[in-house]
């Protein structure tokens, strides 16, 4: 007999859970199959959540309905607002997690989610009719039929560890790889891509000296990703920091004639901005020190995170370096660091909404769309298993703007930038920086909010609420008087300096009672109401390019349009536009090889009609 | 995205973008000449000229742009003319399309017998400035060097066109990169701090940031103090000669163009109108313009004239301003407002200078018996162009649109400045620096938000 499902979900990762989540609760029945679901939303590296700008990603995915946020609270063990000594713009929430809580809580929210249903198996094969998908086939020789299927391989399809010399076909160490679904895809006619990525050694905590390194804590308040918070949180754990020095550097150096990074056995594109060790040493060789933190695993374990020490080396070599690090002269290692190779598809093959080109019906998402980071890969997946759900509906896609979402930036960026190396989020991607912030996500996502219909609406009106305090906080601070010596200015000019806060108790006999009780109500919306006036210049013309950059998203391009008859058009223009049909101009624009001038061709096309 | 000002906009010629139009138009002058050239771009211009040639084997046995004898052939095949034919396969043409030159005897008949054998062939008659609408929207330049090439065009002095000539190379276009380079280098550092503050790296140096950004100010100031160069060149210079009635400017206005164009006299008042006329001195075009002159107790219609030679000093980038040395009466002063671009000009100096007048540092010429002209000249140039000529040539702003873009981009440098010390978050900096990098690609026609990041991969070592 083979069971039917609405949704199947091919993969148990970050990008899987929140795919099958949203799915599920929006009503689909959905099947999550993993190789092992045991270790759903298991994080391969780094044990941390959040971040700069990946950080406005999560609260993203918090507001409209997704997990991470709230596992990442659940199992936060440090919690820090990044960036503070800069403006709240680019202010970013970062969690230290326990790795085991983290994949265990998402475990019991993902088995308690009715709808879905949990199984083990690996899918080899996706069963097709002509140009759309039916259903899936385990290796075991299971077959699912769905009337959707997301597939989220992680760093799985034909993964391929490295440590040294030695290597080996793994998904994560230790962990089988997925083998045949990639293959399948490329008889399917997709192009596919090798990245690379990598980690560092796990290390044994009672082997580790901490005292000759600093102790870094949490901030003392706990920053939450979720709205709204737990009520509690776990035991708060210190991170610690270290160097590598000059001896480091010369025995990571003398390793590297087996570094597969150099001996060229590693063909895949690795991320810049993640550089392993030995990469640091060779590309920044006049550095003699760089700065290596040990992180938590967990409040059950001994075990540690090396973050700044991602490496392939032979795990010799890996070991005697470390000898050389304050605090870890006497060190066990775990587990070595190592690399791993994966297959990606370039998310050019995809539309906005995720779903494949060429093949109804098929979504894609996460790692292997080329995006690196767990919670990159959970906004693809919350998107792709709200618009498997909603074409299942019938309803057109949720396609953020990146006028209006990070997630949106992501998004487009894959679909229009095609990403040569693992690519990850960062605030100087958003042009509209200054209106994407971290403390407005709920307040301007909620249209989308609505759209989506993952929050109760208990929430909706909470948002509502809030906007409407924040409006009259706005309103009361533009027509109070505010008597200074000598002149009487408007409240909000007050603000205005930079010295000036609603929140400076020194400065509270400046306000009236009703604005201060209204702080006192809902000081996220003083805040944000705050953080107008203070950033107002700035947060009108960025309106006013928001503006210009709607204008050019709003022409729309005709689907059926054939750029290969438009010989005005520069030849690779014509090519990228004829294989990707971009949606809108402003999409064309954003796309490689379309040049300013293949943009003036098209206004005046559509100018035309 | 200034794409919109290009002329497509304005003038869009019928399919001009579709594969098989194939434009046409005498690239000559018309009128009968030694020579007439026509030039033909588009999908069918091979096809067009095998058609047109009685020997359309020379395409295939001829390379692509080399001149080859042809016999030009009407539709009945009777010989038009004999002349030279280039060809040039896409995209190595000056449009970046399939084109076509023929070499004809400038004759009118000729000419229009030729153009009516394309259009049966196929082509259509190219609307004004399209093949070089085609080159722009072909990638073949950006905008600056379209504009340019309006420019090289309409050049009429040799100043004009070396900076067109310079443009058209990408002159300008390469200055403003660099400047712009600069400043995504700044970009980077503040990016840079902002998304890998979590790193241990070097805090950001105000210091070089602030001298970055100044010396980015530097830049562009010279660049926006080239426009009245470029303009100037461009152009021209207005130069208009003014004063009291009856002191000898239009005397002086002739002496200065060489023929008699003004009308002297010498009945007070005779220049009601102003008088034009274009001189190339040094290859700079100067225009000289000979208004009415001026007195106070004018009414009725000298002192409308009176007014309208004042609006003339208006637009002036020198107002030459002429005092009769003979004179008994107190010479009258130009309107203070004009002090900083006027010229004191002593005129009459074959005659007995008023001994009141002599110490004035005015300077001295003869209209009549052309004294002193060739110094006045010289005194004219030094003043309306302050730096060396040599100068010019290397990439200035000669565009309304091109000033706009520098000063908003100059804008943003002094927000940003102003935000750094009112001590506001280098976030705002940030986007102070965006939107002047971004006015800068606008001028060249390229917007590449991922710059920012490449740099920083490339120069910083970021990464856990």
């Amino acid at each position: 007999m083979v069971s039917e499902f609405d949704v199947i979900v091919v993969g148990g990762g970050h990008a899987g859970c929140e795919a099958a989540s949203a799915s599920a609760r929006l009503g689909c029945s959905t099947l999550l199959i993993t190789q092992n679901p045991q270790a759903l939303a298991r994080m391969s590296c780094n044990p941390a959540i959040g971040g700069l700008a990946k950080g406005h990603l999560v609260k993203e995915v918090d507001a409209l309905g997704g997990l991470m946020g709230s596992v990442t609270d659940r199992t936060a063990i440090q919690s820090r607002m990044l960036n503070r000594s800069k403006g709240p713009a680019v202010w970013s929430p970062r969690a230290q997690c326990d790795r085991k809580r983290y994949s265990e809580v998402m475990h019991g929210i993902i088995s308690n989610t009715p709808g879905i249903e949990l199984r083990a198996g690996e899918v080899i094969h996706i069963i097709r009719n002509n140009n759309h998908i039916v259903g899936i086939k385990t290796r075991s020789g299971e077959e699912y039929r769905g009337k959707r299927v997301i597939l989220v391989g992680g760093t799985f399809w034909n993964g391929l560890i490295h440590i040294g010399e030695w290597s080996s076909p793994a998904g994560r160490i230790h962990e089988e790889p997925a083998l045949g679904l990639s293959d399948d895809l490329v008889a399917m006619g997709l192009r596919r891509l090798r990245f690379k990525t990598g980690t560092p050694p796990r290390l044994d905590g009672k082997s580790l000296n901490f005292t000759l390194t600093e102790r870094q804590d949490g901030d003392p308040e706990p920053v939450w990703f979720s709205d709204p918070p737990p009520h509690e949180r776990l035991p708060q754990l210190p991170c610690w920091l270290t160097y590598s020095n000059a001896q480091t550097h010369e025995i990571l150096r003398s390793g590297l004639d087996r570094s597969p990074l150099y001996t060229g056995r590693i063909k895949g594109t690795g991320p810049r901005y993640c550089p392993s060790i030995e990469d640091k040493i060779v590309r920044f060789a006049e550095r003699d020190r760089h700065q290596l933190f040990l992180e938590p695993e967990g409040l059950d374990t001994d075990e540690y995170y090396l973050n700044g020490f991602s490496t392939s080396l032979p795990e010799e070599v890996q070991l005697a370096a470390l000898h050389t690090v304050p605090g870890l002269e006497n060190v066990s290692m775990n587990r070595p660091g190592y690399a791993v190779e994966y297959d990606v598809f370039p998310a050019d093959q995809v539309l906005p909404s995720l779903e494949c080109r060429e093949w109804k019906n098929l979504f894609l998402a996460g790692q292997i769309l080329g995006t690196s980071g767990y919670e990159e890969a959970a906004a693809q997946g919350l998107m792709a298993g709200i618009n498997a759900a909603r074409s299942l509906r019938g309803q057109v896609p949720v396609v953020l703007g990146r006028d209006q979402a990070y997630i949106g930036v992501l998004i487009d960026d894959l679909i229009t930038k095609i990403p040569q190396e693992p690519y990850r989020m960062f605030t100087s991607r958003a042009e509209f920086r200054l209106l994407l912030r971290q403390d407005n996500t709920l307040q301007r996502l909620l249209p989308i909010i609505r759209e989506v219909g993952l929050q109760p609406p208990l929430i909706v009106n909470q948002i509502e609420g809030g906007l409407t305090r924040q409006s009259a906080i706005s309103i009361l601070l533009s027509t109070e008087r505010v008597r200074l010596e000598g002149e009487t200015i408007s409240a909000a000019q007050f603000l205005r300096r930079p010295e000036v806060s609603l929140f400076d108790p020194a400065l509270a006999s400046h306000w009236t009672l009703p604005l201060l009780e209204l702080v006192r109500q809902d000081p996220a919306a003083a805040f944000r109401a705050e953080l107008e006036i203070k950033y107002e210049g700035y947060l009108t013309r960025q309106l006013v390019h928001v503006e210009a950059f709607r204008r050019l998203e709003a022409h729309r391009l005709p689907a059926n349009m054939d750029y290969t008859v438009l010989g005005a058009l520069s030849t690779e223009a014509r090519q990228t536009l004829q294989r990707l049909h971009p949606a809108t101009l402003g999409q064309a624009s954003r796309l490689p090889g379309v040049r300013a001038s293949d943009i003036a061709v098209l206004m005046v096309l559509l100018k035309r009609g | 995205m200034k794409i919109t000002k290009s002329n497509s906009q304005k003038n869009p010629p019928e399919s001009g973008f579709s594969a098989g139009e194939t434009i046409i138009a005498l690239a000559t002058p018309k009128g009968v000449g030694a020579l007439a050239i026509v030039r033909l771009s588009g999908e069918k211009a091979l096809d067009i000229t095998a058609g047109l040639i009685r020997q359309p084997e020379s395409l295939q046995k001829t390379e692509p742009r080399k001149l080859f004898l042809a016999e030009f052939i009407d539709g009945q095949g009777q010989l038009l003319d004999r002349g030279m034919c280039v060809y040039y396969h896409k995209p190595n043409s000056y449009t970046g399309e399939n084109a076509a030159e023929y070499f004809l005897h400038g004759s009118f008949y000729l000419i229009a017998k030729v153009l009516d054998r394309c259009l049966e062939l196929g082509a259509r008659i190219a609307t004004p400035g399209e093949f070089t609408q085609r080159a722009f929207l072909n990638g073949k330049m950006d905008l600056a060097q379209a504009e340019a090439v309006a420019d090289l065009i309409a050049a009429s002095g040799a100043a004009a066109h070396r900076i067109a000539m310079n443009q058209t190379k990408g002159v300008l276009s390469r200055r403003i990169a660099q400047i712009r380079e600069q400043l995504i280098q700044a970009c980077a550092m503040i990016e840079l701090d902002i998304d890998f503050s979590d790193q241990n790296l070097p805090l950001i140096d105000t210091e070089t940031l602030f001298k970055t950004i100044t010396q980015i100010q530097y830049e562009l100031q010279l660049l926006a103090h080239s426009y009245s160069r470029g303009r100037l060149a461009r152009e021209g210079a207005v130069v208009v000669i003014a004063g009291a009635p009856n002191v000898g400017k239009s005397t002086l206005f002739n002496a200065l163009i060489g023929e008699d164009k003004a009308i002297v006299d010498p009945t007070p008042g005779t220049t009601r109108d102003s008088v034009e006329s274009q001189v190339e001195w040094d290859g700079l075009i100067v225009r000289l313009v000979d208004t009415a002159g001026q007195a106070a107790h004018f009414k009725g219609p000298d002192l409308k004239a009176v007014l309208l030679a004042q609006q003339t000093m208006q637009s002036a980038d020198l107002v030459l301003w002429i005092v009769d040395l003979s004179s008994d009466e107190p010479p009258i002063r130009p309107p203070v407002e004009f002090d900083d671009r006027v010229l004191l000009i002593g005129n009459k100096t074959d005659l007995e200078i008023n001994s009141l007048l002599r110490e004035h540092p005015y300077l001295h010429v003869s209209a009549k018996t052309g004294v002193g002209i060739g110094e006045l000249k010289n005194a004219i140039m030094t003043r309306i162009i302050p730096e060396n000529n040599a100068e010019i040539t290397e990439g200035v702003l000669t565009r309304e649109r091109h000033l706009e873009a520098v000063q908003k981009a100059l804008t943003g440098l002094e927000n940003g400045n102003k935000t750094l010390k009112a001590g506001g978050g280098i976030e705002l900096l940030a986007e102070d620096l965006r939107e002047a990098a971004a006015e800068l690609g606008q001028i060249i026609g390229i917007v590449t938000p991922d710059d920012v990041l490449n740099r920083i991969f490339s120069d910083f070592c970021i990464g856990k």
